[in-house]
């Protein structure tokens, strides 16, 4: 029985301190997304939901530049749900922003990764794109064999991971009133099974998700250094989304597929999530 | 060898006191006249010393091969002479007629110098070819060619003895682009009526600049069995290596090449030289608007081959064109370079009507004629028709021509519809609340958890514990009785006693004592064990003594001053019992 204690307490040692990170990773995404839009404090949940329709009307009418701009004031509130994300991103792609809008269906995806409308325009996005580059994606097999992680939401992951917790401490409180059932000992074992991996996935999305860096300009210069003045390695074009694997200051390091790198300053990318 | 050893015996046996005879040097040659395509054998002797070594004078008309050395000795009249050989082999470089400067050389530091000889190379046409077992041949196809032009360079070894080991030199040729024409060719050939093995390397020259160059001589080293005429042959010979060799070190003329410049090309010169041809080869000549009909454009020829790129093709604004990959065949194995490339293109006629490819045109030069020659194709007719009616609405192209079924084309694409659901914002994120929610809803299953385990183990413990049991509830059953007491009997000495029982049970319930039978000694010295401080103890015995006193009437106290004093006690010990 001791075994149980102490891989339980582990379990919940190592939840606790997940769980402020990755909030607080949700709340760094919300605060990159949008560097031109001020922060008004919070909008009324009535008043949110006026300027989402006056948004989805200026949408309707052809004003993509209005909708974009009621979209962006919702998310920059709070409001990020994966609708919001991807009706900014479907403004934005009218308008001519592939790049921004990638990083909005992109953010969508990672609220909604079962939704098939995001994953269309997210298809239709990348499609857009000028450079013959694969988007980075985690390979079909990997999916396949963790499907939860990949097409489970933070949030969904979260209350799973809630849920779960409540039941087999539920299940360890029914083995205190009868110790000795079989039953009760393989349930409780099954979902502490179940809890590590939903808490290994969420812990995978906390610390080994890298953000994925979405060309907003034209064209981009990717440099050998972390300087204006260092010599320009190759060019992408907007809409291509890169890997990322550093950041220092203002500035980014992203791979190709192929694995040749570069740096690009941080104000000409968009960091999204998967 | 069995000379040697005598020599040897001889050395032992006379010791080495005996002098040797005077040193000399001589140098000669096999012969004194040969052609440029024979070798000679310079033989250099010096006598007296078997450490020295000759020093050969520059001679630059040869090239000169080292070929070993032997060493003789001899006795004579109980005078030791020996004498080393040195061989060397000159392969003569041009004909004319050479002087051999003198060998030196050192022994005992006096200088010994050999005799200068000339010697006369002549031309190689002045020896009749069949007449020698082996030689080399190299000529080409043309030595004076334009830009470009393709000259074979054919090289050709022959022979009528058995050879081995044959090295050639990696050959040169400057100023020329090379292309090598197949394999080594090996066969049998017969001059002036004397078979010989031939083996033959032809390689393409281009002459990528305007002068005079030179190819420089080809040279063949070989070893050559030679045969003992009063031996038949036999097969150990090889099997053992038994067989004597000679090295032989065979030489080609150079080639002089005069490059000729193109006249003046006119514009739209391939940059072609040789004899080619276009062809062109549409897969259908009549299409539908949409369809794809494949345009094969197809340069061949022979000369610079390698060069050939795609030909001019005209604007076809009725049509979109795909250029697909150029496929190259270049053929080696001819007397020549000959080859192709074949250009594809995809052509989707967007009008319907009959239209035609115009020709293609290549502009080469034919240096047979030493003309500029245009090849063209002919025009290829094209009939479009409009694409079928309801086909319109979502091009089609049969993929099981038996069911009749069509794949759907996808015409054009676009973004789907923007979401209106309003639940969209029916939440506004705050991620402090979140993660407070988030971290509540993770922990309280978990401290419910064990509150229940808590309360579960100290109600087992209650069960079966007793001393646990009685220590738990000694201040609740002390003051219920305190309050009884208070309430039940005014007598002093009566309360007196039910106040020293109550405090007696009280202390014996929290140490595990029986507490109604224990003097207040016995009892301030157990609350002392107990970690209790001594002026507490001690007041608990004073009380215990006061209120035995009360009891049998030697002190007088009101009834609710004991109790009340009791009560205060019980408190302080157990806040003092508890730590």
């Amino acid at each position: 029985m001791s075994r149980w204690w102490t891989s339980s307490l582990f379990v919940l040692a190592v939840l606790t301190v997940h769980a402020s990170g990755l909030y607080a990773a949700q709340q760094v995404e919300t605060v990159t997304e949008l560097p031109s839009v001020e922060l008004q404090g919070g909008l009324s949940r009535a008043r949110a939901t006026e300027v989402f329709l006056k948004a989805n009307s200026a949408y309707k009418e052809g004003d993509y530049a209005k909708a974009a701009e009621g979209y962006q004031r919702l998310v920059g509130a709070g409001f990020d749900d994966g609708r919001v994300h991807y009706n900014l991103g479907n403004a934005l792609l009218r308008r001519g922003e592939l790049g921004r809008a990638s990083a909005s269906y992109l953010r969508s995806r990672a609220m909604r990764p079962r939704d098939e409308d995001v994953r269309a325009n997210l298809d239709f996005a990348r499609q857009s794109t000028k450079d013959a580059i694969e988007p980075p994606e985690p390979s079909e097999v990997l999916s396949t064999l963790f499907f939860w992680h990949f097409s489970l939401s933070h949030r969904e992951l979260a209350v799973g991971l809630l849920t779960v917790n409540l039941l087999f401490w539920s299940m360890l409180g029914l083995g205190l009133v009868w110790p000795h059932r079989e039953l009760i000992r393989w349930t409780s074992f099954l979902l502490l099974v179940l809890l590590l991996t939903l808490a290994a996935s969420l812990l995978v999305h906390r610390f080994a998700d890298r953000p994925v860096a979405v060309i907003v300009p034209q064209e981009l210069n990717v440099h050998t250094a972390p300087e204006e003045s260092s010599v320009v390695r190759f060019k992408v074009h907007a809409g291509t989304e890169l890997r990322v694997q550093d950041q220092r200051q203002d500035w980014v390091r992203v791979s190709l597929p192929d694995g040749q790198q570069g740096w690009v300053s941080e104000g000409w990318v968009e960091l999204a999530y998967r | 060898m069995r000379r040697d050893l005598l020599a040897l015996v001889w050395l032992v046996g006379f010791g080495l006191a005996t002098g040797a005879w005077a040193a000399a040097i001589v140098a000669t040659i096999d012969r004194p006249e040969a052609t440029v395509e024979d070798q000679l054998l310079l033989t250099v002797v010096i006598e007296g010393s078997r450490g020295a070594r000759p020093i050969l004078p520059e001679i630059p008309s040869f090239d000169v091969y080292p070929q070993g050395q032997s060493t003789q000795m001899s006795f004579i009249n109980g005078r030791m002479s020996s004498s080393v050989t040195h061989n060397y082999l000159l392969v003569p470089k041009a004909a004319g007629v050479f002087e051999i400067g003198a060998v030196t050389t050192e022994v005992d530091g006096e200088i010994l110098t050999s005799q200068p000889f000339q010697v006369r190379i002549l031309e190689a046409s002045a020896q009749p070819q069949q007449r020698r077992e082996l030689f080399i041949t190299a000529r080409v196809s043309t030595t004076n060619p334009f830009v470009g032009q393709e000259v074979v360079y054919i090289w050709r070894f022959y022979r009528r003895v058995r050879i081995g080991d044959a090295r050639l030199e990696p050959q040169k040729f400057p100023g020329f682009l090379v292309e090598d024409l197949g394999e080594v060719r090996e066969y049998k050939r017969t001059v002036n009526g004397v078979e010989y093995l031939v083996s033959e390397i032809r390689k393409a020259l281009f002459p990528q600049e305007l002068g005079s160059f030179v190819i420089p001589a080809s040279r063949l080293t070989c070893e050559v069995v030679l045969r003992d005429p009063r031996r038949p042959r036999s097969i150990m010979d090889d099997f053992f290596g038994a067989a004597r060799t000679e090295t032989k070190v065979l030489r080609s003329g150079e080639i002089d090449i005069e490059v000729r410049p193109l006249p003046d090309p006119p514009a739209g010169f391939s940059g072609l030289v040789g004899n080619f041809a276009v062809e062109a080869s549409l897969s259908k000549q009549q299409v539908k608007v949409g369809e794809s009909a494949t345009l094969r454009l197809k340069v061949s020829g022979t000369g610079n081959v390698p060069l050939i790129g795609e030909p001019d093709f005209a604007e076809l604004p009725a049509f979109k064109i795909y250029p697909d990959q150029p496929e190259r065949s270049i053929n080696r194995s001819g007397s020549s370079l000959s080859g192709s490339r074949t250009f594809s293109k995809a052509l989707v006629p967007l009008q319907p009507g009959d239209w035609v490819i115009p020709p293609v045109e290549i502009l080469y030069f034919n240096p047979e004629t030493a003309t500029y020659q245009t090849a063209r194709t002919a025009e290829i007719p094209l009939s479009v028709s409009p694409a079928a009616g309801d086909e319109d609405l979502h091009l089609t192209e049969s993929i099981a021509p038996n069911t009749g079924k069509v794949a759907v084309r996808i015409l054009a694409d676009d973004i789907l519809p923007i979401y209106g659901e309003l639940d969209a914002v029916s939440r506004s994120s705050d991620s402090r609340r979140s993660t407070l929610l988030f971290l509540l809803a993770l922990i309280a299953p978990i401290g419910l958890y064990f509150s229940a385990r808590f309360v579960q183990q100290r109600r087992r413990r209650m069960r079966h514990d007793l001393a646990f049991q009685r220590r738990r509830g000694a201040l609740r059953r002390a003051r219920r009785e305190l309050d009884r007491v208070a309430g039940l009997d005014p007598d002093p000495e009566a309360m007196a006693q039910s106040a020293s029982l109550c405090l007696r049970q009280y202390i014996g319930d929290k140490l595990g004592l029986e507490g109604g039978a224990l003097t207040p000694s016995e009892l301030d010295e157990s609350l002392r064990a107990q970690g209790v401080g001594e002026a507490l103890s001690s007041e608990t015995r004073d009380l215990l003594e006061r209120l035995e006193a009360a009891h049998f009437g030697a002190a007088s106290l009101e009834a609710g001053g004991w109790t009340q004093q009791v009560a205060t006690l019980v408190k302080r010990l157990e806040g003092e019992l508890k730590r």
